[in-house]
């Protein structure tokens, strides 16, 4: 699970600079030097809404749901991550290590499971127990009379 | 049928296809064997002792014969009759 997890997020982290520089492009194209320069201050990644709003306002319908597209596939990698990280945590807490079954159990299993051997002796004991089940409705009988 | 009717049924069909298992074959046979009965009460009706011959024969069969040395396809020997039943690994009965 953590090599898939892994090698997810490294597919989808690598959308993060193609989004910014297609946004970087985007912006240029669209806007102007100056507005991306002055995007850029923005966290460094403010050229990627502006190059969707500049993409919008030219019709550049494909641009602009690329651009999205590369958006919501970064921030939503990392609100994936915050999640995984959030119920692992939570699962270590709650982690309860396997626990042996009870003697009912064990017995339920070795009538009802339709895998593995039973040699003779396994088959009357196992069909012995069969029996007695049989007996249990007729005790309530007798227990009502 | 009652509930314990249907718990017993199943729980005879698992036990036989286990017994099945430990003499090399597949636990689809007991259905073979019950579709078997089944025709059998159909063409002598009102002779139910000829299909409770079969089953008690057959029923006897599956008590007596001598199970496969080691593992077959369907697992690892199981203990010998001195022993506990094993569940997998593990005794039946914890000590």
């Amino acid at each position: 699970m953590a090599e898939v997890t892994e090698q997810l997020g490294l597919n989808v982290a690598d959308h993060l600079p193609s989004a910014w520089f297609a946004g970087l492009l985007a912006s240029y194209t669209y806007c102007g030097l100056f507005w991306s320069v002055i995007a850029l201050f923005f966290v460094g990644i403010g050229v990627v809404p502006l190059g969707i709003i500049g993409a919008l306002v030219h019709s550049d319908w494909i641009a602009a749901g690329l651009l999205f597209g590369g958006l919501v596939l970064t921030f939503g990698a990392r609100a994936m991550g915050a999640w995984m990280e959030v119920k692992v945590e939570s699962d270590q807490r709650t982690y309860r290590p396997p626990q042996p079954d009870s003697a009912a159990i064990r017995a339920l299993k070795y009538c009802f499971s339709f895998y593995g051997r039973f040699n003779r002796a396994n088959f009357w004991i196992g069909y012995g127990i069969a029996f007695l089940m049989t007996s249990i409705p007729s005790t309530r009988q007798f227990r009502q009379q | 049928m009652s509930d314990f009717g249907f718990i017993w049924i199943v729980s005879t069909y698992a036990v036989a296809a286990k017994r099945l298992h430990d003499l090399n074959y597949s636990g689809l046979w007991v259905l073979a064997a019950i579709a078997v009965l089944t025709l059998v009460s159909l063409a002598f009706r009102g002779q139910d002792q000829i299909a409770t011959l079969l089953f008690g024969a057959g029923f006897i069969w599956l008590g007596m014969a001598k199970g496969n040395k080691g593992a077959n396809r369907f697992g690892g020997e199981p203990p010998s009759s001195g022993e506990l039943p094993t569940i997998g690994d593990r005794e039946l009965v914890p000590q």
